[in-house]
């Protein structure tokens, strides 16, 4: 069962060494995902599966390494057999410090698994364990303006404010209706991952906190909690439905 | 060793590096910003870089950055009547066309351009044939499958300069197969194309593995944002960042150099030839008198 959750942005200019001198331009959002983390950790998870975006839908287990070697930079963190793709790579820089508080699993899903797909892969995450914490790693557009990485597309900082307001609210039908088409055509990396979220948290009421939500590369981060009344799950799973037929 | 490298029949030998003067008939690239967009303008730029010792100009119809899209009949309306009137000015002149676009390749072809820049890594596969057809020389480049005028976004490489070794001498051995003659072939690594600044500085720390493919390696390297990343500096301070880079590509091996700022790259140029005992001095009269 889904104790707590925190959504995470996964460039890799989010760890301090990469950037140089402008790594103090994410100081702010650092601290917030900080404090996202340690939220984590206080509701006694015993197991935190961390989750992110990737090109295939896999589970890594926890004998894993992260690096930022195909960006250029000489940066690993842990020291395990399996390689880890970017998003659980900064998944696992972020517990770097918190690494040996609770058991730990990491999980990627396909840029292009269907939200049906999403949701019944968190359902499924959510049953591993009787107090499951997850670590989410997704971004908003890359389309919010000229300067972006992907230039401009007009509806793309709508589609985040949706998003921000989604993961602001706990609103698990919001983000499994996302449509793929539209967040592959405004570079979204974070569908996929909101969906498993959506899934892993569609029995229960969740509480929500965006404690971060800004583009100052063009790219949208977000950083938000929930958390979780765990005496009162609520009714119903329409979510797969509502899933299902918005898929396309 | 450089190799000797000629563009349909018209030899620049294999003696020194060579400068390749940028002239963008365009109102919106990244560090000209339309000066020479106007055909006088960008006749006078070409009248310009010869003076300051070009060996070839390339003159590009489209900014390479994501922009107001630039259609085929636009980018040939700004190139190859242009071609025509630099050839007729500049009969032995080496004259490039940076383009994507095999219909923009032919329309400047058969005006007398020499050598398609396919700064797009063969995103039109019919470009290198248009190559082959008018004898042609041709540049090879690496963009890590990137599509035309985008930039890179989280571009990852098991290993950068190995990619770029790969796929620039595929390319080079395919256009080698289809027509293009082998002596105007290049390899350019493509800095800032499909890269980020740690990618584009180690394929110019490992210069020397593109150098010992054999072909003759490109390099364009000028005012680009790998440059103002690794110094912190805006557009308007890069050159000084470009030249140090120049000078040690060309220390390296690398054969020609893309240039905005044409004198001070020769500059460069000249200088290093002369450490290396490549280039007698202009003079020396100092202490010899």
């Amino acid at each position: 069962m889904l104790v707590a959750a925190g959504v995470f942005p996964h460039p890799p200019v989010l760890v301090p060494g990469v950037a140089g001198h402008r790594a103090a331009d994410l100081d702010g959002m650092r601290a917030n995902c900080e404090l996202a983390v340690t939220r984590l950790f206080d509701n006694d998870p015993d197991l935190v599966v961390v989750l992110g975006g990737d090109d295939r839908t896999a589970c890594h287990g926890s004998d894993v390494t992260g690096t930022l070697a195909p960006y250029g930079l000489d940066m690993t963190f842990g020291d395990g057999s399996a390689r880890l793709p970017l998003s659980l790579t900064i998944g696992r820089w972020l517990l770097e410090s918190h690494i040996d508080r609770a058991a730990r699993e990491f999980h990627s899903v396909a840029w292009n698994a269907t939200p049906a797909e999403c949701f019944r892969l968190g359902e499924r995450i959510a049953d591993r364990a009787a107090r499951v914490a997850l670590l989410v790693l997704g971004d908003g557009s890359a389309c919010r303006t000229e300067r972006s990485p992907g230039f401009l597309e007009p509806d793309a900082v709508a589609y985040d404010d949706h998003v921000a307001e989604a993961l602001r609210c706990g609103d698990t039908t919001a983000l499994a209706a996302l449509r793929p088409k539209t967040a592959d055509r405004l570079l979204v990396a974070g569908r996929p991952a909101w969906q498993v979220l959506a899934g892993a948290a569609s029995e229960r009421s969740p509480s929500g906190e965006l404690l971060d939500y800004s583009a100052p590369y063009g790219v949208g981060y977000f950083v938000a909690t929930w958390l979780f009344d765990s005496a009162f799950p609520s009714s119903g799973r329409s979510e797969p439905d509502r899933a299902e037929t918005r898929a396309e | 060793m450089r190799t000797t490298v000629r563009f349909r029949g018209r030899d620049l030998g294999a003696q020194r590096p060579l400068v390749m003067a940028i002239v963008n008939r365009t109102p919106d690239s990244f560090y000209d910003r339309g000066r020479t967009f106007e055909f006088d303008a960008a006749l006078s730029a070409v009248d310009e870089a010869v003076a300051d010792g070009a060996d070839i100009v390339d003159i590009g119809g489209v900014k390479a950055g994501p922009g107001t899209l630039v259609g085929v009949d636009e980018e040939i309306e700004r190139t190859a009547p242009f071609v025509t009137e630099v050839r007729r000015n500049f009969p032995e002149l080496v004259i490039s066309v940076d383009t994507w676009r095999h219909e923009v390749g032919r329309a400047v072809c058969v005006r007398g351009a020499d050598l398609l820049n396919d700064t797009w890594a063969g995103a039109d596969p019919k470009l290198v044939e248009v190559a082959a057809e008018f004898r042609a020389g041709y540049v090879c480049s690496h963009t890590g499958g990137a599509v035309p005028r985008t930039r890179p976004h989280r571009v990852r490489y098991e290993d950068v300069v190995r990619s770029v070794v790969e796929e620039t001498t595929r390319q080079a051995e395919r256009a080698a197969e289809i027509g293009v003659p082998e002596d105007g072939i290049l390899i350019d690594p493509t800095h800032d194309f499909g890269k980020n600044t740690r990618h584009s500085l180690a394929l110019l720390r490992h210069t020397d593995q593109l150098v010992a493919t054999g072909w003759p390696v490109l390099m364009a390297l000028s005012n680009k944002d790998f440059v103002g990343e690794t110094l912190g500096t805006e557009l308007s301070e890069r050159v000084t960042g470009t030249l140090a880079a120049t000078a040690l590509a060309a220390r390296d091996g690398a054969a020609v150099f893309r240039a905005h700022e044409v004198r001070q790259t020769r500059q460069v140029l000249d200088m290093v030839a002369g450490i290396a005992g490549e280039r007698e001095p202009a003079s020396t009269v100092r202490g010899l008198a």
